[in-house]
This record gives C-alpha cells, structure tokens and sequence, in this order.
C-alpha cells in the first residue's frame, strides 16, 4: 500500500506546510517552500571547511533570502535536493543540517518553476 | 608565406558548468570538442584555432566554474587562466539561470578585460517562459550581448562580428551616473537590480520532463528509476551486442574470413611455426576463431565480432544517459552508498565510464575534488570494474555454462568493490568533501552529437584495442612456441594450485591479461577449466593486473608512489577474492 502513497504524492500537489519555526532543509517536508535564513559555518561541514562550503553554495546562488522548494531527501543520510530559480541542486546530509529555512506558502513563491494556481 | 603576420590573440570562453561552452567553442573552432550534459566535463581544458582575416584567434575552452574565487580543481584552472589575461573574454550564460551566471559574470568583470557576453540558450529559457531584454542586458553590463544556441549554432555569426567591441565594461545601476563593478559585498544586490529590469518569467505549468526531474531523485521513484535505468541498460547492451553477433558479424566472418583463413593455412601447408603464429592451431582438423589463436584468425575475431558490437552498444547508451541528463541524477541516489566508501555520488559517472573501458573511467576521476577520492576511485575501477570487452568475453566465455555462472563473477566483483571501497574508507587518512551539485535539466539529445560522440568513442576503441589484440596473439604464439610459458606456469604454480586451486596452465593467460583482458579471457576458455575453476580464474584475471593502457593512465594520473600502493592492494584484493570464490564454491560443488 505504500506504493499508493508515492503514486499519490507524485501527482498530487506539494502538501501545504506552514509554520514559523525556522528548521533545517534536513528536516523540511518534501515539496514544501522555504525562504533561507540561515547558512552556519561551522568549523567543518562535509568534509570541507565552512567558510569554502557557504561559498560553494553562494556561488550556485544559495543565499540567505533565497526561496527553495525541497524535492527531497535520499534515505540513509543520502543528500537533499531542492529547486532554486527553477533549478535542482543537490546537497549532501550534513550540508542540508546547516542551511536553515522558514517554511512558506507556495503561493508566495518566486521560484522559477511557478506552481499551477487553481 | 606571409611576412609579418598578426601575432595570435587569445579568446577565452568563461562560464559555469554545462552552460554550452564546449558545444561553443566547437562552433568556433571546428575541433571536435566532445560536450555533454554532464558538469565538469571540460576538466583539463581544449584548445583550437579560429581565423578571421588575417587574424589568428586561440580559442580556449576554459573549465567550467561557478565563482572565480576557486572552491575546486577546475575553478582554480580558471581562475588561473582568467588571470593570465585575454584579447577577449567570451562570457558564456546560460540564459536560463541569469541570475546565478551573472556572479561569475561580474568577477570577470573585476578584472577589466575586454568582454564580449553570449547569452546561450535562449531558445530553452523561451521555452521555460522566461524572457529577457537583451537590448537592455547590452545597456546595464556596458558590453556586447549576443544571444545565442551553440547546440544549433544560431547566433554564433553575429557573437563573432562582435568581438571587435570586446570592452571591459561596467555596471549601470539605476540610481548612478558612472558604470562600476560591483565588488564582493554589493554583488548580489546589483544582481538583483538588473534581473528585476531585464528578467520576465511568464506562468507556465509544469511539464512532464520537469515531473520527471523531480521523480528521479525522489526517496522512492528515484530509486525505483535508477533500478529500471540500469537494468534497462544492461539489457539493451546485451541485447544489440548479441544480435549484432550473430545476426550479422558472425555469418559475415564465417562467409568471408573462414575461406581466407583456409586458403592461407593450405598455402602455409597446414602446420609448423608460421603457421601456427598466422592463422593458429587447427583444432580438431579446423579453424575455431575463438581458439586456434592466430593473427588471422583469433586475432581479428575477438575485437571485430566478440567485443565491438558490446563496446558500441555500452557507449551508445551511456552517451543517451549522458546527454538526456541522467548521470547527475544517479549522483544524487548513489551518494548515500558511495559516501560509505569515501567518495561522494560523483563518483558514480568515472565508475560507469570505467565499464566500457577502464582509460577513460580513470581519466574521469579528475572531476572529484581531493587526492583521497581519486585514490579510492582510481583503485576502485581499476580493481573490481570490468571493461566492455572483458564482460563481452566473461559473457562469450562463462555464459556457455549458464547464466548463473555470470551472474556468480558479477556478485564478487561488486561485493569486492564494495568491502574494498569500505577498507580503503577506513584506513585512508583523511576526509572526503560531500555533495554539492547542480544537476541539469532533462534535454531531448540531439542525434547529431549522439552520434559524432559515439563514432569518437568507437574509433577509439579499434585504433587502440585492435593493435594491441595482435600483439597479445603475436607474443603468446611467441612465448608458447619458446617455452616461457611452459616456464612460467612452472614458477607461478605454487599460488595458482595451492591458493586458488588452478592448473599451472592457467598462470600463463592471467598473466597475459596485461595486454588484453579480453584475449586472456578466451584462452582461460580454451584450457578446458572446470567450472569452479574457471569462475576462480576469471574473478582473479579481473581483478588483477590492469591492462598496459590502464595501467598507463593510473602511473600517469596518481604517480609512482600511488600507483605502488595501488597495485599492491590489487594483487592482495584479486588473491583474496579468488580464494573466497574457490572457498565458498567448494561448499557446493
């Protein structure tokens, strides 16, 4: 039966999840919006200094005030990958526990990729 | 000859990763440069001449890099050659991600080169309903804009009738009166002031192909597709290699290579050295192509009719994978697994090279980012992945028993990349870096390329492997008919008998593997092996000794200390995974 579910999931639309609490991409529901408030550099994320990983993600346009859709998150610690400006990017787990997001509306969106509005 | 001719000026094509530089730089040159939809590619970098006039242009396709402020390998190489100076920068964005190609855009800006901007894809930003004002594009940055489709070549006239007003440029921002390059801590902010004037996106629902992005590298589907995509493309490999065997090379040869060989055999009086080193031995009264080893006979049937139509059907459809886009998408899915084994999901695409030939899979492992991960993948490929023609031959060879022999080589090959990425995890010093990719939208690939990439690849395949094919059947007649063989056999049979259980004979052609894998798989053939033995023989020729290429570009590409290390683990892992074959079989049989 849980292949109805994804059948579902994949045709429906992004469920609606709101809330204030900002919360890593790790933990943001698949196809729900967030605007980034947040990039922490910590001593060593992935393997990589912080200061070199924000400016990797800088440079593919992952910046505070961006708005990301999450696609979704691979099991096992496997990476996230979201939509930024219409585009999916791929981030590995301990990558997406230090990017920090509020969750949105869609409708607010400016994303590339504009969602149907009914 | 001309007397004072122009001194060459040097053309730099700048830009992101997979943004059409190399399909660019081809329209420019002519070179046939291979560009595909996968980011990094153009690690290393091409290079090729463009006339005009009397003016002589060097054309540099410079590494793809999202930021000039070098967070890898090839942004470093770019930044280096930025740095060396132009005559003209060729800014290359891609129209359907301004805003992100226009950060790198002003650090080329910063250093006050003359630039001309090729605004690239145009026709795909069209389709995605964005739409941006050129004219006001040219107005902001201060330089030429050309839109352009380097795929198509539409455009590619008008960017170069515009090189001569190549300039340095500068920013206009809405409220100043001078041009400026916005440093570091205004970029993004002028950024968004010129996407907010030149950029429109229109409403548009999504598409399928954009439904399909988001399955494949989804929890469930994704996983579900990646299983679907490479069962798919094992079957349809195996299905066009053995059609194209016997449904058209085999009855070919029978029909044209049989007579010939007959004929020469007769003419050479069907016996003696010459004989046997030309046309091979007859077995049982008459020429068996796969084994009577002769340079007529063996030697132009295992590379033409047992390994080429594999070789072309793997490279066939890895270049569809490729250029549909969904390498980076298996990437994403293998990153979990190959995270475990100090690499991240990158690593994935060099590994998949490596099953059509080991040389490229190891060239590939360029694209990772530390020594550490190229050491792990290098060793990796070179031990437990199988090449084209190997697999054509295990398949030829081994598959005569039944499929789950096959089946049996493959588990131990996989379950020794496996434990052996884990070990060498774990006893590395060091971190590996994690993913940070972007991954490029689904494209419909266009036959052209497709196809000028696969004729590349195969003719690689025949200039390089179809000489050395001939060689490896020239030196065996050679060390058969002295009787180093017989020696060799002699010296090596304390391990091959007492350690894996194989005949003395069986030395001979695991050490002539050097040369060609695929050759030694046919002799382990012809030496009429038990089946246990011969699964044994095959897991070790596998895994041991790289062929003289592979082994080539590994010294060449990890050095000499490396390379020791390397082959050290090799020989431990191809011993050690032979012995368990032979142990866990011996359970059973």
């Amino acid at each position: 039966m849980r292949i109805l579910y994804h059948l579902t999931r994949l045709a429906g639309r992004p469920r609606p999840f709101k809330g204030k609490e900002a919360l890593s991409l790790r933990d943001l529901p698949d196809g729900a919006f967030g605007r980034v408030v947040n990039i922490s550099s910590p001593g060593n994320i992935g393997g990589m200094s912080g200061a070199c990983c924000a400016q990797r993600l800088e440079a593919l346009g992952l910046r505070v005030g961006k708005i990301v859709e999450k696609v979704s998150g691979m099991p096992f610690h496997g990476p996230v990958t979201l939509i930024l400006d219409g585009r999916q990017i791929a981030v590995g787990w301990n990558i997406s526990s230090n990017v920090f997001v509020v969750p949105i509306d869609d409708g607010e969106s400016s994303n590339g990729r504009i969602p149907e509005s009914n | 000859m001309e007397e004072s001719r122009k001194a060459t000026k040097r053309l730099l094509l700048v830009g992101n990763p997979n943004v059409g530089k190399s399909a660019l730089f081809t329209r420019i040159t002519g070179v046939h440069a291979v560009s595909s939809n996968y980011p990094g590619t153009t690690v290393g970098f091409l290079e090729g001449l463009y006339r005009r006039g009397d003016e002589e242009w060097r054309v540099i396709d410079v590494p793809g890099a999202y930021t000039l402020s070098p967070t890898n390998e090839a942004e470093e190489v770019a930044q280096r050659m930025v740095d060396e100076g132009a005559d003209v920068i060729i800014l290359v964005l891609d129209a359907t991600a301004l805003e992100r190609n226009l950060f790198l855009a002003f650090q080329t800006m910063e250093r006050r080169l003359p630039v001309v901007v090729a605004l690239n894809m145009v026709d795909e930003a069209r389709h995605k309903g964005i739409n941006i004002d050129v004219d006001e594009l040219e107005r902001l940055l201060g330089v030429p804009v050309v839109p352009t489709v380097a795929v198509t070549g539409e455009g590619i006239n008008r960017l170069l009738d515009r090189l001569p007003e190549a300039n340095p440029g500068g920013v206009l921002l809405p409220d100043q009166e001078e041009r400026t390059v916005p440093g570091k801590d205004d970029r993004w902010s002028a950024i968004g002031g010129i996407i907010e004037r030149v950029q429109r996106v229109s409403h548009r629902h999504h598409t399928l192909l954009d439904k399909l992005e988001d399955a494949s590298v989804d929890s469930f589907w994704g996983l579900l597709i990646g299983l679907i995509v490479i069962a798919g493309s094992f079957a349809s490999i195996r299905f066009l290699g053995e059609g194209v065997i016997e449904k058209v090379l085999d009855p070919l040869f029978e029909a044209w290579l049989l007579p010939l060989n007959e004929r020469v055999s007769t003419l050479l009086g069907g016996e003696g050295a010459l004989h046997d080193i030309v046309v091979g031995h007859l077995i049982d009264g008459s020429i068996d192509f796969e084994q009577s080893l002769g340079l007529l006979s063996t030697g132009l049937y295992v590379p033409l009719v047992m390994v080429l139509p594999y070789v072309t059907a793997f490279y066939l459809v890895l270049g569809l994978l490729e250029d549909f886009g969904y390498l980076p998408r298996l990437a994403v899915i293998f990153d979990a697994l190959l995270h475990r084994m100090g690499l991240h999901g990158f690593a994935i695409v060099p590994s998949l090279l490596g099953l059509g030939c080991n040389v490229p899979g190891i060239l590939a492992t360029r694209v990772l980012d530390s020594d550490r991960e190229r050491f792990i993948a290098a060793t990796l490929i070179s031990v437990a992945i199988p090449c084209a023609g190997l697999q054509a031959m295990i398949i030829g060879t081994v598959g005569d028993l039944g499929v789950e022999w096959v089946l049996m080589v493959y588990a131990t090959l996989i379950a020794s990349w496996l434990i052996l990425g884990r070990i060498l995890h774990a006893f590395l010093p060091g971190f590996s870096p994690e993913l940070i990719v972007e991954i490029p939208p689904y494209r419909i690939p266009s036959f052209k390329s497709l196809g000028m990439k696969l004729w590349m690849r195969v003719r690689g395949f025949l200039i390089e492997a179809v000489p050395l094919v001939l060689v490896g059947i020239l030196v065996i007649g050679l060390l058969e008919t002295t009787g180093v063989t017989a020696l060799l056999s002699r010296l090596l049979a304390p391990v091959f008998n007492g350690l894996l259980g194989l005949p003395p004979e069986a030395s001979a052609p695991i050490l002539l593997g050097i040369l060609r894998k695929d050759v030694a798989m046919g002799l382990l053939g012809a030496l009429g092996l038990t089946p246990v033995q011969l699964i044994v023989a095959t897991v070790t020729l596998s895994m041991t000794f790289p062929c003289v290429a592979t082994f080539i570009v590994l010294w060449r590409e990890l050095g000499g200390r490396r390379l020791a290390a390397s082959m050290g683990i090799m020989f431990a892992s191809a011993l050690a995974a032979g012995a368990a074959v032979r142990l866990l079989l011996s359970f059973r049989f």
